[in-house]
């Protein structure tokens, strides 16, 4: 694009603006190495006056140092807890209160906050004429920033994810803050750090107010050489602070695009990524297999209960899925059995038969991999395998050995120096994988395995994982919200909904037996009815009208004994089991909307009696135009209804 | 509960730095400003001093002049340098954001340097004109001083929320038929105005509490932090410094909160 007049206006502008900001910088500079700044730059250069400032100033210019380092660490050691706290207390109302308060100092003018600390704690001689005094002022001024910075990293990752993570190979309290928080706020402690060192160093409104003949910092004595109207010691001794403070405000530009590195290793996998389909075999010893059980456990959140009381028994060395549309209670269930919750008064969590309840999740032996894989951010592929391992003290060599094994089982070896970031969905997932069972876990708890993938990922990876997941043999636990995952890979399936188990049972049942209406509705694509039954005959819409007797031909589960009782009934059908027929009285009647050609078959969708829409199928070779009033012809024997109870 | 205890621990230390050397004595300003037989009734006789007064109203003058002009300037400067790309442009943002951390002393001494009797612009004009230029110790000079530490923040904010706009909406502007002009002042100026308005409310509370640049310029009109230093130093009228401190805290802590109101106002204003 060419560049204008508006272009160059603007540019001259900042010229302008950048040059007022700088020329007095480099006028400074000049005047401290001039012999005399009266008669110019054509006196001569000399480092006199530098040399005057250190032998008069020194000591100002060291204790400034030393008193900057001493903000420095009191900061970043009462700071840093400190960010954390107000990170996880999360949405808490005191503590986004504390934070409020905590930019106060920066607001209230700092030659107030002087005159209150000297009024206040004055009377302590020994502690008014040490450079402690200096040092809680400093503290004051100089904490919100190193706050502010920490928190502002912390926030942009999924801290609690993390812990959990941690926590569920092992960690506990201090190690995980140790290990993961700590490391993952260090942009943020390095450019709090910067701050703390340049503005503490600079400080000079409360360092005036607080200071004695002993205590005179850098920017006290500075204003003492421009009060003696000295130009060239002036320029001389500012010269000297911004030979300080410049090259740490260099390194505190960089630190944005430090950060922005971060945030990106934090973000959702590169869904774009093409799946290159590996064969992963477990051929380590065998697990231990326990069988999961939960008794009377539910669970209350504040007032919402979002468990109803329940009880399971999870057989050991199957795969287990727990179904249901989202917020009905499945992965908290999930993490109940992790021990990332706990289960409301009166509920028990066994595994293999040993009442785990009271036991914390990093001494439960669980392997858990989560949604979004949680994989630590500032770690190695490797180094992430390796955490569980390295937190139970395990030895260097054993451990090298047993994430070399993790990552070939996984066919990630090749890739186990790489960073985080630079994995593809399906090898994170890979990764996941393998840091879980590091630890040789009794039982595995899989998040929505398959939901941060790609779709056209998602099939490949779902046949992987399931092979692997069977050579394995351990006891599964899977949450998912797709059907397709649930009946594809579980051996036993709990259909939930509303924090209530709906169904349990192997896929072949949940399809072709679906106990109440929602389950019907849930899984396998169903279409659906609302119909009367009377005394001899369904009604459905359109004009459908099915004798009782048909109703119960060839059902193999069913009588008619177990239809529902008469009154207004739920019907559900597959779109396989409805057939495109000519009109005739009693069949029934839709308009089609639109007709889609999917190869080996062709999707209707029907209009029934103005009201409701469902699917069906034709052979590939017809076509019926949009528009056309067809019969639909129900098979009787594949009905499923359900009263209005279900 | 255990991660309640866990957060308190990592809290206390904090907390009782944050409440002793600074809550504690920011509060027992107030009873010290009462020290004096009048009472609260100080308040109204200082304030009704026409020396205070004048002090109080050029302060607050002063730091909405510069926070304006401030914000016009580095507004601009931030808008431009983050909108285009061109050699040099890194080495420019760096000259601009350079004195951010400069202390107020050394500010005031920069002053000094542009306009005192030595200053670049005294040097210029008497070049040009024949005469030196002369005023880092008025008004102007004070003026300048504030401008100079004010620019920076400006343009570190704005260029921060700049960068977070989303260049679509302009596009989208320029489609309907939208000058540069005018899609900057339709579109890209009122999605700004947040990032202006808490940068413009920071710019104003660091003037009105600046001490070190009118310390350093010593300059014939007495700002309202200069006064509270002489008269604790000079008069040991601790009553009148503490009143005067509480004071000058309430004016900075109320443009701040006005500011946040506004901020909130208009987010819940847009939601609703």
């Amino acid at each position: 694009m060419k560049k204008g007049a508006f272009f160059w206006g603007q540019l001259g502008f900042t010229l302008v603006c950048s040059c007022f900001l700088l020329a007095p910088v480099v006028q400074t500079a000049l005047t401290a190495l001039t012999v005399d700044a009266f008669r110019g730059l054509g006196s001569g250069f000399t480092l006199r006056w530098l040399h005057k400032v250190l032998a008069t100033y020194g000591d100002t210019i060291f204790r400034s140092f030393y008193l900057a380092l001493a903000t420095l660490v009191v900061c970043v050691l009462v700071g840093l807890p400190f960010a954390y706290a107000l990170v996880r207390a999360g949405k808490a109302r005191w503590a986004s209160f504390i934070e409020e308060s905590l930019v106060l100092p920066l607001s209230v003018p700092g030659i107030a906050i002087g005159l209150g600390i000297l009024l206040t704690w004055g009377g302590l001689t020994w502690f008014r004429h040490s450079w402690l005094f200096l040092l809680a002022g400093h503290c004051i001024f100089c904490l919100p920033f190193m706050v502010r910075s920490v928190t502002a990293v912390l926030r942009v990752v999924p801290l609690p994810l993390y812990e959990e993570a941690a926590a569920t190979l092992g960690a506990d309290a201090f190690g995980r803050f140790r290990r993961i928080v700590v490391p993952i706020a260090g942009p943020g402690i390095l450019s709090g750090a910067l701050q703390v060192f340049t503005l503490s160093i600079g400080e000079f409104n409360l360092s005036w107010m607080l200071q004695t003949p002993f205590t005179r910092t850098l920017p006290v004595g500075l204003a003492d050489t421009y009060a003696s109207m000295r130009i060239e010691i002036g320029s001389a001794y500012t010269l000297i602070f911004l030979l300080l403070i410049v090259p740490v405000l260099t390194l505190m530009r960089k630190i944005p695009s430090l950060m922005a590195r971060m945030t990106r290793r934090a973000e959702t996998p590169d869904t774009l990524a093409v799946h290159t389909p590996v064969v992963m075999e477990y051929c380590g010893p065998a697990s231990d297999l326990v069988s999961i059980t939960l008794e009377n456990c539910s669970k209350t959140f504040g007032r919402v209960r979002v468990l109803h009381s329940f009880s399971l028994h999870m057989p050991k060395g199957r795969k287990v899925v727990l179904l249901g549309p989202s917020g009905c209670g499945k992965t908290t269930t999930l993490r109940l059995i992790a021990g990332l919750e706990s289960p409301d008064p009166g509920g028990k969590v066994s595994l293999g038969g040993k009442d785990v309840t009271r036991i914390p999740v990093e001494k439960r032996r669980v392997g858990m991999m989560f949604q979004q894989y949680a994989l630590f951010p500032h770690m190695s592929v490797a180094e992430n395998v390796a955490y569980g391992l390295r937190i139970r003290g395990t030895p260097r060599s054993e451990t090298a050995k047993t994430v070399d094994d993790m990552l070939e089982m996984v066919r990630m070896r090749h890739l186990s120096g790489r960073g985080v970031s630079e994995l593809s969905g399906g090898q994170r997932q890979r990764v996941a994988l393998a840091r879980a069972l590091a630890v040789k876990p009794r039982v595995l708890l899989l998040d929505e395995p398959l939901a941060s993938l790609d779709a056209i990922l998602r099939v490949g990876v779902r046949e992987e994982l399931d092979r692997f997941l069977t050579s394995l043999g351990i006891t599964t636990v899977l949450v998912t919200h797709d059907q397709d995952e649930a009946m594809s890979m579980g051996d036993l399936i709990v259909v939930m909904k509303d924090g209530r188990i709906e169904q349990i049972g192997s896929p072949q049942k949940i399809y072709h037996e679906p106990a109440t209406a929602f389950v019907a509705g849930f899984v396998g694509g169903s279409n659906r009815l609302e119909g009367f039954l009377d005394a001899d005959a369904l009604r459905l819409p359109g004009g459908a009208v099915i004798p009782i007797e048909d109703l119960s031909v060839g059902r193999p589960r069913t009588g008619v004994s177990s239809l529902p009782a008469r009154g207004k009934v739920s019907v559900f059908f597959r779109p396989n089991q409805a057939r495109a027929a000519p009109l005739v009285p009693g069949r029934m009647r839709g308009r089609v909307v639109s007709a889609h050609f999917l190869g080996e078959k062709t999707r209707l969708v029907v209009w029934i009696a103005e009201e409701t829409l469902i699917k069906m199928e034709i052979p590939p070779g017809e076509t019926i135009p949009p528009g056309r009033e067809i019969g639909v012809k129900l098979l009787p024997e594949s009905l499923l209804l359900f009263g209005d109870a279900g | 509960m255990r991660k309640k205890t866990l957060l308190v621990c990592f809290l206390v230390p904090g907390l009782s730095v944050f409440v002793a050397f600074f809550v504690l004595p920011v509060a027992l300003l107030v009873p010290r400003s009462l020290d004096s037989p009048a009472g609260w009734a100080i308040y109204a006789q200082v304030l009704s001093n026409p020396r205070y007064w004048s002090s109080l109203v050029a302060t607050v003058l002063l730091s909405l002049a510069v926070s304006f002009a401030a914000l016009v300037i580095g507004g601009t400067a931030a808008l431009f340098l983050e909108r285009n790309a061109f050699p040099g442009r890194d080495l420019l943002v760096g000259m601009l954001v350079l004195p951010l951390s400069f202390p107020g002393v050394v500010v005031g001494f920069m002053v000094i340097m542009l306009a005192g009797r030595q200053g670049i612009i005294g040097l210029a004009a008497k070049a040009l004109f024949g005469s030196r230029l002369v005023f880092a110790y008025s008004v102007a000079g004070l003026f300048v001083g504030y401008l100079y530490f004010s620019i920076p923040r400006v343009v570190t904010t704005v260029m921060a929320a700049v960068s977070k706009l989303e260049t679509a909406q302009e596009e989208a502007a320029r489609t309907l038929g939208a000058s540069n002009f005018r899609s900057l002042v339709d579109v890209t100026l009122p999605a700004l105005v947040p990032a202006l308005v808490s940068t413009g409310a920071i710019c104003f509370a660091t003037s009105v509490g600046a001490f070190g640049t009118a310390f350093t310029l010593a300059t014939e009109i007495n700002v309202l932090p200069i006064v509270i230093y002489t008269e604790f130093t000079l008069f040991a009228n601790f009553a009148t410094a503490a009143m005067l401190s509480v004071v000058l805290g309430c004016v900075t802590w109320l443009i701040l909160f006005l500011a946040k109101l506004l901020l909130g106002f208009q987010t819940s204003g847009r939601g609703g």
